[in-house]
């Protein structure tokens, strides 16, 4: 980890020994590994279709033709350009399944730079001030994780009007009161320890101390709790986008398109049905990724096991 | 109870209440003019003119702030442009069908996530103890909305024995209560599980056994109640997910609960009313922190010693 550190048992320590022990292991307690090799592989697909969408689409996501409107998947009797079958409006279902992956995936990953940015900042400013400021930041802690957030969403879209901006900082703001409390604890066990102490009476500046040396330490925590914290944010779009009151139409995201798919369960299951499907795999492989690191990093889970 | 202990957890109650409101206040205030957001658009001159002076327009932010806080001590929450009453009754009206909504699906969690938790934690490696948690990991994955379409789907339209939409007979709770409850079911499990693994390790477990209590007298008198301590946070927390799945879970079912109630006046702008749902819920959480931190304290006597307990 930080060059020069004296080794202590932080959690970043343990990190370090939790990823060898991962590469190295066999079994986990949910079946072989090879199930966490499928989470993986899946979470991959889903990156690479991101990044990769106008190669692949084989129509635009708000391409229409008329004529086609409401054809069944190509396997159960539709037109066979058309994979996945076409919905209301005579659109590639398949196209946009793959363009609203990308919709979905890059507001959580944003989202989940804006929450860790904001909790990392403020937890480290509750450790190093303490007094008011901690009280402060802790009050604003408790009290977001004491409202259900979808609610406080819900609220400042109604008051300040949906845009796309706003919604990625809502979906932003969910969680950052796990990261702040995360990075408090840390920074405050990390201040208490011998490495801290002694950098600090060379006369380093805080800022740099935090920077270079703390926050490094934590980082392998920090990581475990966003992957965790993942399905949370792509559970909160594609729930408030399937209200529809996130992401809006032309553009497309998982949970719209399962809204829109809504209406048609009697004649046309197809629309909705696949990006519910995908939602549920990519929650649950970044789900289970993400108990397996923090099973894999916790020490005393990990002696309970052996 | 030390008197401490509660008079800390009153205000951290109070707390939480006063940072909702002015929460409210300044999100609204960041909307433009408070009094149209929240009278209908054709409201009389004089209606319009009476709110502006009764929240003190006029005036400085910080008067207009105390203003405000009256009022909604008041219990003063605005007119619903929708239904042209006062947005608190409109409000009311609907928490009957939540509530039922909401206890239901309680009972669902419970139901499921409490035995299977200890059995898991009991038989910990066996197949059974990988099928909950394979099933919890599903559970907490499966978006409750796409649930409740698969729902839909294979008992309305496919074998067609449960009404999709509305609320009329107990048919109707059947799928929006499992579908609210069997997400929570899942954490349930979990967390019970975890933390009964937790207390079967306690040097007290060993004690227990090495005075040769019974297996059962060990589980049911000793790990139980110090297993229950976090399960009953956590079921606490557990309540504001309801809330925020009933507000998804709904809309779906048609069930003309508040969450319903909520995502319509989203959509529409009716600002009274979402401030109040606001509020409502900021009051119900509070309330039940409160009654969590109590029965905290209750069940953990050293919590007392402390003077705190860390949720």
């Amino acid at each position: 980890m930080t060059e020069g550190a004296i080794p202590h048992r932080s959690a970043a320590h343990r990190s370090a020994r939790g990823i060898g022990a991962w590469l190295g292991a066999r079994r986990s307690r949910l079946g072989g590994a090879w199930v966490i090799w499928l989470c993986l592989a899946w979470v991959v697909a889903m990156l690479l279709i991101s990044l990769l969408v106008p190669w692949l689409a084989p129509f635009g996501y708000a391409e229409q033709s008329l004529l086609l409107r409401l054809k069944p998947p190509a396997s159960l009797g539709g037109n066979e350009s058309y994979l996945l079958g076409t919905d209301n409006l005579g659109r590639d279902v398949f196209s946009r399944v793959l363009y609203a992956i990308r919709t979905s995936i890059s507001i959580a990953l944003i989202g989940t730079v804006i929450g860790t940015t904001i909790g990392t900042v403020l937890g480290i400013l509750a450790a190093h001030f303490r007094g008011w400021i901690e009280d402060l930041i802790m009050a604003l802690v408790d009290f977001q994780a004491s409202m259900p957030f979808i609610i406080i969403a819900l609220a400042v879209l109604a008051f300040l009007g949906n845009s796309f901006e706003l919604f990625l900082l809502l979906v932003g703001l969910h969680g950052w009161e796990t990261y702040a409390r995360l990075v408090r604890g840390l920074a405050l066990s990390a201040n208490a320890e011998g490495y801290a102490g002694a950098i600090r009476t060379l006369g380093i500046h805080p800022v740099r101390i935090y920077w270079r040396h703390v926050i490094p330490n934590i980082a392998g925590t920090l990581a475990v709790q966003t992957t965790l914290n993942f399905p949370d944010l792509i559970l909160l779009e594609t729930s408030l986008s399937f209200l529809g009151l996130g992401v809006q139409p032309p553009q497309t995201s998982l949970g719209l398109m399962l809204g829109e798919g809504r209406n048609y369960l009697a004649t046309a299951w197809w629309i909705g049905v696949p990006s519910g499907l995908i939602i549920f795999a990519t929650t649950l492989s970044v789900s289970l990724l993400g108990d397996w690191f923090r099973d894999h990093l916790d020490k005393t889970l990990r002696k309970r096991a052996g | 109870m030390s008197l401490r202990f509660l008079a800390g957890k009153v205000l951290r109650a109070l707390l939480t209440l006063w940072l909702a409101v002015t929460f409210v206040f300044i999100v609204l205030r960041m909307s433009g003019d408070p009094v149209q957001r929240l009278l209908p658009d054709d409201a009389p001159l004089s209606v319009i003119e009476a709110y502006r002076a009764r929240w003190g327009l006029d005036r400085s932010l910080p008067e207009q702030y105390v203003t405000y806080l009256r009022s909604v001590a008041a219990g003063d929450l605005g007119i619903s442009f929708r239904d042209d009453r006062p947005a608190i009754d409109v409000v009311m009206e609907r928490v009957p069908a939540t509530l039922r909504l909401g206890f239901a699906a309680l009972a669902v969690t419970l139901l499921i996530g409490l035995p299977f938790g200890v059995l898991a934690a009991l038989a910990r490696g066996t197949l059974l103890d990988r099928g909950t948690m394979a099933f919890t990991i599903l559970g907490h994955s499966l978006p409750s909305f796409f649930l409740g379409i698969l729902l839909i789907l294979t008992f309305s339209m496919y074998l067609r024995v449960l009404p999709s939409s509305g609320s009329a007979t107990w048919l109707h709770l059947i799928m929006p209560a499992l579908t609210l409850g069997t997400g929570a079911a899942g954490a349930i499990a979990r967390f019970t599980r975890s933390s009964m693994l937790e207390v079967l390790n306690r040097p007290f477990m060993r004690t227990a056994r090495a005075k040769g209590a019974s297996p059962l007298r060990r589980i049911v008198g000793h790990a139980l109640p110090n297993a229950a301590i976090p399960v009953i946070t956590v079921l606490g927390l557990r309540v504001g997910a309801l809330i925020g799945g009933a507000v998804v879970v709904e809309p779906v079912f048609g069930w003309p609960g508040v969450g319903n109630l909520l995502v319509g006046a989203v959509a529409q702008r009716d600002l009274a009313v979402v401030q109040t749902i606001v509020l409502m819920v900021a009051f119900t959480m509070a309330a039940i922190n409160f009654a969590v931190d109590l029965t905290y304290g209750w069940l953990n006597p050293r919590v007392n010693m402390l003077g705190q307990g860390t949720t």
